[in-house]
């Protein structure tokens, strides 16, 4: 039920975004099992969806993720790859080595899907939330409660029954008001036009990824969105998760390899209308992979 | 075909797999070092597949249903086993258990129920009255001492009763115990048969424990026609507050989370002293020891006997169970309207220092 390139528009496309850097260990074995998994039931469910994976600031001398995804899930539908230069020329903190949210933005742009749901590459869907999938509305903003699993649990085989075990469990991160922003990175579902109307993620703050998830609850809300939680997603607990490292970095995180935690991320903001690349020059790369070329 | 296909022992193990291998594999391991060879057969419900950890040739493996309890009891009537063990992933039998239970001559119709030894930490504790024996208004009052793998269910006298309560997957053991111990004997052996863990249920994962506390909070009070008993609602509240520690609030809901966790915590160690905890004074691990479980099945020796424990077997003033010495001469003492307001005092000094807001 996927949609094929250049066919019809798929209801619901999947944005998540990453490189080769073997983030928080084993990145890409993590990233595989969750798509694959992922993918088998959203066909399963009768969801006809379009997955979108954008690279950014790729590691020199390292392959593209974007090439490793296409030999492992030949069935990925799209993939992007963004110079290096733009990373240099974008980000206002030396130590920040990855702009999620500038990346997910890449993939915002260019998802076909009526419905984009932003993410990332360690979510399991849970069974509640895709029997949700199929009866989405627009203008509404929906999210999810992150589960964090033991990591011991493995990602190999992975099933409900492992997903839903009590022993399995690790945290909950619950929603609370006034923006229902915790653990807002790993799921954010919206219609694509609102999506873009809105102007995605923060682009004009540029020293930080950290709350830029939170930031764009913010966004939604003071535009009139409503909010509605659909159930629980499953995030495989690693070290470099935010919950593990938030007591490094002394206060603010000045020093973080991600960022700094302390700004105003409970202000709006207003992206330029070139938000997401939207103007940069595209070109092959690899069949089914584009790469977003720094002028 | 049939799992339970040539099915000739006298025990049948139901394990349900945890999503953690290594806690799985332990636990097929202890049961089939068990000698002699042949006493006990185990079917793994498993959550994923692949291959479940150990090798051997009485351990056989299904896929888990959600009526899990239904899925046991379909199991046990094709095994035609005497007995039944459902342990859980963090119980270790200990050598020679299984052979103590077959050869204690208990009637056909018997369950019977061992002692454990808990670990905390690197330490090993006992757990239940001393001599052991079984108490079933202790259990009725809902002070379960008794860790769920360490019940040898007779398959008998559980299929005649109607087999296990779906309505509780997660204290199947802790009712099965309600629903027959009054009615039918349940023999009991001095010495633990298994090592396990105690959060602060003995035998019940701390991943399962909010699970259980409601359970047998249900199960007691059904079993207690339909009034509370404390012991249940003292391990229910401590663990449900304890257990808010596993996620992350903000602002109030932070606070009021710190505030009950704290409790919580006082609410399960005073539980833990009503069931009879105690730590080993050698401090080692009965599994480390490899002690034979007929050896332990002696009498204790007088040297370990307690001096003051706080627990429901111990005997002293009925409204001053859980204080004693000094305390206790205090309110012998005091008239009660005094007495009162010095409690109210005691307890405004406390909530003057820790406020919810």
């Amino acid at each position: 039920m996927t949609a094929a390139a250049g066919g019809v528009a798929p209801w619901l496309s999947v944005v998540v975004v990453g490189r080769n850097d073997d983030f928080g260990g084993d990145f890409n074995g993590r990233m595989m099992a969750a798509a694959k998994f992922n993918h088998v039931n959203l066909e399963a469910a009768g969801i006809s969806h379009e997955y979108v994976f954008v690279e950014w600031n790729p590691i020199e001398g390292k392959p593209y993720l974007a090439k490793i995804i296409a030999q492992q899930l030949p069935w990925w539908h799209r993939r992007y790859v963004v110079d290096r230069k733009w990373h240099a020329r974008l980000s206002a903190n030396p130590r920040l080595r990855f702009m999620e949210f500038f990346a997910k933005n890449v993939g915002l742009r260019r998802a076909r899907g009526r419905f984009v749901l932003t993410t990332n590459t360690d979510i399991w869907f849970s069974r509640e939330v895709l029997r949700a999938l199929t009866r989405l509305r627009e203008r509404v903003l929906y999210r999810a409660v992150r589960v964090d699993l033991n990591r011991n649990i493995g990602y190999d085989d992975m099933t409900f029954s492992v997903l839903e075990h009590p022993e399995s469990f690790l945290r909950s991160n619950v929603l609370t008001r006034d923006y229902y922003a915790n653990a807002a990175g790993d799921f954010l579902l919206m219609d694509r036009q609102t999506y873009v109307e809105l102007g995605g993620f923060n682009e004009v703050y540029r020293e930080s990824k950290i709350h830029k998830d939170a930031n764009f609850c913010v966004h939604a809300l003071r535009h009139g969105l409503a909010v509605e939680v659909l159930g629980l997603v499953y995030h495989l607990d690693h070290e470099s998760s935010w919950n593990n490292v938030m007591h490094l970095y002394g206060p603010g995180h000045r020093e973080a390899p991600f960022g700094r935690s302390d700004w105003q991320w409970d202000a709006d903001y207003d992206n330029e209308p070139t938000w997401g690349l939207a103007e940069a020059p595209e070109e092959g790369l690899a069949p089914g992979i584009l790469f977003l070329r720094c002028p | 075909m049939s799992v339970i296909l040539g099915f000739r022992s006298p025990i049948l193990v139901i394990v349900r797999e945890s999503p953690l291998r290594h806690r799985t594999t332990a636990l097929l391991q202890s049961i089939v070092s068990q000698e002699p060879a042949g006493l006990a057969e185990v079917v793994v419900l498993q959550v994923r597949p692949g291959h479940v950890g150990v090798d051997s040739d009485r351990v056989s493996a299904v896929a888990a249903e959600a009526d899990w309890l239904g899925q046991a009891a379909g199991l046990i009537r094709e095994s035609g086993c005497r007995w039944v063990l459902l342990p859980s992933s963090v119980d270790r039998y200990l050598p020679g258990a299984f052979e103590s239970a077959v050869s204690m001559g208990a009637d056909d119709d018997e369950a019977i129920v061992f002692g454990c030894h808990v670990k905390r930490g690197d330490r090993s504790a006992r757990i239940g009255p001393d001599p052991f024996l079984f108490d079933y208004f202790a259990l009725l009052s809902g002070f379960n001492y008794i860790a769920p793998g360490a019940v040898f269910i007779n398959a008998r006298r559980l299929m005649a009763s109607g087999g296990f309560d779906p309505r509780f997957p997660n204290a199947a053991a802790y009712e099965y115990l309600l629903r027959s111990g009054a009615a039918h004997r349940v023999a009991s052996r001095a010495g633990p048969c298994l090592e396990t863990e105690a959060h602060p249920f003995p035998g019940i994962p701390a991943e399962y424990a909010a699970l259980h506390a409601l359970e047998v909070s249900l199960a007691a009070l059904h079993y207690n026609r339909f009034a509370p008993a404390p012991g249940t609602t003292l391990a229910l509240v401590g663990v449900l507050a304890q257990q808010l520690e596993a996620s992350r609030y903000v602002g109030h809901d932070q606070r009021l989370a710190n505030v009950l966790s704290a409790g919580g915590t006082r609410l399960v160690d005073r539980y833990l002293e009503s069931v009879g905890l105690i730590e080993e004074e050698d401090g080692s691990s009965e599994l480390e020891a490899r002690e034979p479980a007929a050896a332990a099945a002696e009498s204790p020796s007088a040297e370990q006997a307690p001096v003051d424990r706080r627990t429901i077997w111990a005997s002293g003033d009925e409204g001053d169970r859980h204080d004693g010495g000094l305390k206790a001469h205090l309110r012998a003492a005091t008239p009660r309207p005094v007495w009162n307001v010095l409690r109210r005092a005691r307890r405004g000094y406390r909530a003057f220092f820790a406020p919810l807001d």
